[in-house]
């Protein structure tokens, strides 16, 4: 079952003057699997889906999409190109409406942003989309609440239904999960699950089961460098993992 | 429905039934009228920046560059001593306009938060010394209009703006569409994404927007509107000069935006005619009106946290 | 330009550039420790200026007439800061621009009504007066060079008390952390107060400094205060040594341009501003 490869790095790098976040990783993201990826903290992986999306520019090396160089393009051409991203620390517009939240999300999809003159109500495209994706998540009931009066899983659900409004091929999670209680991560689960069949996903995340769960393909970094990619069986296994997260509990208990 | 809150609905229709018949009951006071129409025209610079500060998030120090633009473009396209028709000139002067703010705004909008108030203030003096240090435009007295354009559209004329009743309802006119150009552009699909990149860039940003597009097309809507008000103005008195160009200039917008609530548009007319009224009063109380003037800005700060508007809306909106 | 000349000349935008410091650093020190601007700044430079003309001209001592303007000035700062800045903290930039522009009014119409529109010269004190041989055709008066040392003065007590002393570091902290400097322990009210009062006195001092080298005329805060904000943005916003710097640039660059392109001259502190942001866009020293 060998997928295209959808997204590639090769050789990245992140340099921050003297300290390294990221170290010459090269890693491949295949079409509709999803790819999980976890490290103790510190590890370079927010940096890693910062430059996945645009966000930030390599030190080095290059990002392939579908073959294709794109890495040091303005963060707005990753998306055109379906390249849709989540913010682990929540980045809603909190003060206008679930629906309106989603609606910029997929405004750019069916019609032109720079009309000046037609009511931002009147496309029935846009809105069905963005309801659309409000449903998805589970906030068919919230569509026309106030973001910012929402809870705090509820907007973690909201932050995951904008990327989906726009419609994009890969999903770069960060974190989506964080803060969450058990029962609302089982609904996230349940949703990736699902989402798994249509997108191609990179996940960062901290729950353990979750990822060990749904990842078809698990990267481990540590201090900016590649460990392993492999399948979960295959990482969990391997003993330079086990040293990476056992070896930091012994400082740890050291200390 | 551009026009959301009821505050606003309330306000507009009051203010523009009273400003429909106020040259009927001044008939014979044209220096009143004058005044008004003054009000009138400040008004519409102030609801332009406005836009720009308030909604579109673009606090600009420089806005009165493109004030002073409007009455110095005007004469310098016209003929000194020949009517011209309005309505074309006015087409040329916001035409250049444009195209020169289209110029300023790509350099400035690289720059943000307190390093843009920097810039855009750096080029309205440079505007302004410009102007002021020239021979040909007049230096510091400036240049004089001698004659006003005449205004009519396939030969019917039915506005002499000698006339200040006549002047008078052109400017309400200029009030009314400034004031729904700027609605229809923010309850638009263009206004969402502005919207959207004033309350979260860099979330904008990531959806795929290019945000300072956005951003530039509004700075030209915005400084387009300047440049009207300025013309209007300049024919109003029949000259123009550098003080129409100076952070003073801008500033004093700034305020009577701030004062009447920043962002809600209707609130730059209000804050227009209260800054304007406050003057006149405390002007005719007392020589050194800017004393009370200060001392009613102090106020007004410290205890109307969101402006008038706000104020009205606390009482008005359920 | 002949050497002479050219000499005169940096010279003379040295020592104006370090008087635009000690005003510009007070408008820096408030921004980056506090957060606020402070547009009233240059009322404070007109009101250092008018209030010394008026000590002279009732004491007959500059001496005298400095260190009451320099104290009543500090009594008004803290006023200032206690009845009205204070309000100001948890509000926007837009809401500190208004307040401090109806300041200005206030301010404005104050020294109208108690000191008139005419413009006020204050003569330079005796012991100061007179000039010393600078090159072989020209002499240096003596008060400028003594305006030049007294801003240097000041500006080493300045780096003295930010970097050497706890009130310096309770200041560089209270940049970075407000709360972090409230958990040792610290009012900082207080500090607020003590950093407001400190901004004002600098700008007032300069006024007072500058008396006998300007005319004291109604708009002079207005039209120092802009230079302040070029100064201010060149250095980068917050920064005392990006002021310094800052300052000497635009003195340096507006003598030598008033001298080689007078038509240019008024514009030109601007386009260099414009320059350092192109290249710099948070200025020279941005922290």
């Amino acid at each position: 079952m060998a997928n295209n490869i959808i997204l590639e790095t090769e050789s990245l790098s992140k340099h921050w003057g003297g300290i390294k976040a990221l170290n010459d990783i090269s890693l491949q993201f295949h079409d509709k699997q999803l790819h999980g990826v976890v490290g103790p903290n510190g590890a370079g992986k927010s940096t890693l889906l910062n430059m996945l999306c645009g966000t930030l520019k390599p030190t080095s090396g290059c990002i392939l999409h579908k073959g294709e160089q794109i890495e040091g393009m303005k963060p707005w051409k990753f998306v055109r190109r379906g390249i849709g991203r989540s913010f682990q620390k929540t980045n809603i517009y909190a003060d206008v409406s679930c629906l309106e939240n989603c609606a910029v999300a997929a405004q750019r999809r069916f019609a032109g942003s720079f009309n000046l003159f037609a009511s931002r109500h009147a496309n029935k495209l846009v809105r069905e989309a963005a309801e659309k994706a409000l449903h998805q998540v589970g906030l068919a009931d919230r569509i026309s609440t106030i973001a910012a009066e929402i809870s705090y899983g509820e907007q973690r659900q909201l932050e995951l239904a904008m990327v989906l409004a726009t419609d994009p091929c890969i999903l770069l999670l960060d974190e989506p999960m964080a803060g969450m209680g058990h029962e609302e991560s089982l609904r996230i689960i349940e949703l990736l699950n699902e989402l798994k069949q249509t997108y191609s996903i990179v996940l960062v995340e901290h729950d353990m089961d979750a990822i060990f769960e749904l990842s078809d393909q698990l990267t481990v970094l540590d201090n900016g460098t590649h460990l392993i990619t492999g399948t979960v069986d295959e990482v969990r296994n391997d003993p330079r993992v086990k040293e990476a997260y056992l070896g930091k509990d012994d400082e740890e208990e050291a200390a | 429905m551009i026009f959301e809150k009821r505050t606003e609905r309330i306000f507009l229709a009051i203010f523009f039934l009273i400003a429909l018949c106020i040259p009927l009951f001044l008939e014979d006071n044209s220096f009143f009228v004058g005044k008004v129409t003054t009000i009138l025209i400040l008004a519409v610079f102030v609801m332009s920046l406005d836009f720009l500060v308030g909604r579109v998030g673009l606090v600009t120090l420089g806005h009165a560059l493109f004030y002073g633009l409007g009455g110095y473009l005007f004469v310098i396209l016209t003929p000194e001593y020949e009517a011209v028709n309005f309505w074309v000139y006015a087409f040329y002067v916001m035409g250049i306009s444009a195209l020169i703010a289209l110029v300023i705004g790509a350099v400035v909008l690289r720059t943000s938060g307190i390093y843009f108030i920097m810039i855009t203030l750096a080029i309205s003096q440079m505007g302004y010394y410009f102007f002021f240090d020239s021979l040909e435009f007049g230096g510091g007295d400036g240049l004089f209009i001698f004659m006003k354009p005449e205004t009519s559209i396939f030969g019917l004329s039915f506005l002499n703006l000698d006339n200040p009743t006549h002047f008078y309802y052109l400017a309400l006119l200029g009030v009314l569409i400034t004031l729904l150009t700027i609605k229809i552009v923010l309850r638009s699909r263009f206004g969402r994404i502005i919207e959207a990149s004033r309350l979260n860039p860099e979330r904008t940003e990531a959806l795929g927007y290019n945000i300072f597009a956005f951003r530039l097309i509004s700075y030209v809507i915005g400084s387009t509107l300047a440049a009207y008000a300025g013309l209007l103005f300049a024919l109003q008195y029949g000259y123009v000069n550098p003080q129409f160009m100076t952070w003073e200039m801008s500033g004093t917008a700034l305020v009577m935006s701030i004062l009447g609530g920043m962002g809600t548009i209707y609130g730059a007319i209000l804050g227009t005619i209260t800054y304007e009224g406050l003057q006149y009063f405390f002007e005719h109380v007392s020589q050194d009106w800017k004393l009370f003037m200060g001392g009613a800005i102090i106020l007004m700060v410290l205890l109307l946290r969101k402006g008038l508007a706000g104020y009205l809306e606390k009482l008005l909106e359920k | 330009m002949s050497t002479e000349l050219f000499f005169v000349q940096l010279v003379n935008g040295v020592q104006y550039g370090l008087l635009l410091f000690l005003i510009a650093s007070g408008l820096t020190l408030v921004f980056g420790v506090m957060g606020i601007l402070n547009l009233a700044h240059g009322s404070m430079y007109m009101v250092g200026a008018y209030l010394v003309w008026y000590f002279v001209a009732l004491t007959g001592s500059f001496t005298v007439a400095a260190i009451l303007s320099a104290v009543i000035a500090l009594g008004l700062g803290i006023l200032i800061e206690r009845m009205l800045i204070q309000r100001l903290y948890n509000r926007n930039h837009l809401d500190q621009v208004l307040l401090t522009i109806g300041m200005i009014f206030v301010f404005n119409s104050l020294q109208s009504i108690l000191w008139g529109n005419d413009p006020y010269g204050v003569a330079v004190p005796h012991a100061l007066s007179g000039s010393v041989p600078f090159t072989d055709n020209s002499s240096y008066p003596i008060y400028r060079i003594f305006a030049a040392v007294i801003c240097i003065a000041i500006a080493a007590a300045l780096y003295f008390l930010v970097s050497k002393t706890r009130l310096g570091m309770l200041i560089r902290a209270g940049e970075s952390n407000r709360e972090m400097v409230e958990a040792l322990g610290v009012n900082i009210k207080s500090l607020y107060t003590i950093v407001f009062a400190i901004g004002v006195m600098l700008a007032a001092i300069s006024g007072i400094i500058a008396a006998p080298m300007s005319s004291i005329v109604p708009g002079m805060g207005e039209s120092v205060l802009i230079t302040c904000f070029v100064v201010v943005v060149i250095g980068g916003m917050g920064s005392i040594k990006g002021a310094f710097v800052g300052a000497l640039l635009v003195g340096i660059i507006s003598t030598f341009a008033a001298v080689l392109i007078p038509t240019m001259s008024n514009m030109i502190i601007y386009i260099f501003m414009i320059l350092v942001l192109l290249v710099k866009p948070q200025g020279l020293f941005a922290k």
